[in-house]
């Protein structure tokens, strides 16, 4: 990940930073504010920048969210067990671009 | 005190004194009737006059203050329109996909913001609000001021 991508998810999540598991990229992104309709939730998140667990990209949280995303399963990444909906074809890109396609599923 | 023919000369509203009098006896007679004319004017108006002058002075007054009040407010709204002109006009710079763009400040049609910045139509554009970003729609207004960010992406991903 180029320094300006990470400078840009920065904007988003200070504390964004980018770690590896087996060759896989992730971006960790501590407390990060996720809109949900009119209000603001507050999860860490994993971002997958490529293909993991049979999906194009993964957004993991620590937690599920009530009401939103179906078919939640658990995974462990990174020694820590994540929550993330079914969600898939998310295309590609700019972390910043995944992640916004990732949060389409929160609306 | 002097009484000449029952006028009782005054002077700033006062009788006249020794030297008053032995001045204007030296006085030919027309300029001591001048003198006489002239202090009558000064202090011979009456309390009802006097009273209906400070009244008319009043109004006056009101009047100015209630014209000063409305050049002050008309003011205002003149510097407002103003602000708002040179606002419209004023080239600003916002950030889109990373990149610095200048665009002028102002209310945009979503879809014309896009199309003015160079995202494709088919794109969805997230404005950075608070600490996260908020979707747009193609058909809502969008008011440009100045260092918005915004990011573009594909409208994908999908529950399997």
């Amino acid at each position: 990940m180029r320094p300006a991508e990470l400078s840009e998810l920065r904007e988003l999540c200070p504390g964004a930073d980018q770690v590896t598991e087996g060759g896989q990229n992730f971006v960790d992104l501590p407390a990060f504010r996720i809109p949900v309709g009119q209000e603001i939730v507050i999860r860490d998140a994993l971002l997958s920048l490529g293909a993991h667990t049979g999906y194009t990209s993964r957004l993991y949280l620590s937690e599920q969210i009530a009401g939103r995303g179906a078919n939640w399963t658990v995974h462990t990444v990174l020694g820590r067990s994540w929550h993330t909906p079914s969600w898939n074809n998310v295309m590609p890109g700019r972390p910043i671009e995944m992640l916004l396609q990732h949060l389409r599923a929160y609306r | 005190m002097l009484k000449e023919d029952g006028i009782i000369l005054l002077r700033d509203g006062h009788p006249l004194t020794e030297e008053d009098q032995m001045a204007l006896d030296d006085l030919p007679l027309d300029t001591a009737t001048a003198v006489e004319l002239d202090d009558r004017n000064n202090c011979g108006c009456s309390l009802e006059e006097a009273t209906q002058a400070v009244e008319r002075a009043e109004v006056e007054v009101t009047e100015a203050v209630s014209k000063l009040e409305t050049a002050e407010r008309n003011l205002e709204r003149a510097k407002d329109d103003l602000k708002k002109a040179e606002a419209r006009c004023r080239e600003v710079e916002v950030k889109v996909d990373g990149h610095p763009k200048r665009v002028m400040a102002g209310t945009y049609l979503v879809s014309a913001f896009k199309v003015l910045v160079g995202v494709a139509a088919d794109r969805e554009l997230d404005i950075l609000e608070h600490g996260t970003f908020r979707p747009l729609d193609d058909n809502a207004e969008i008011t440009i001021c100045g260092h918005e960010v915004f990011v573009s992406h594909v409208r994908t991903g999908g529950s399997s």
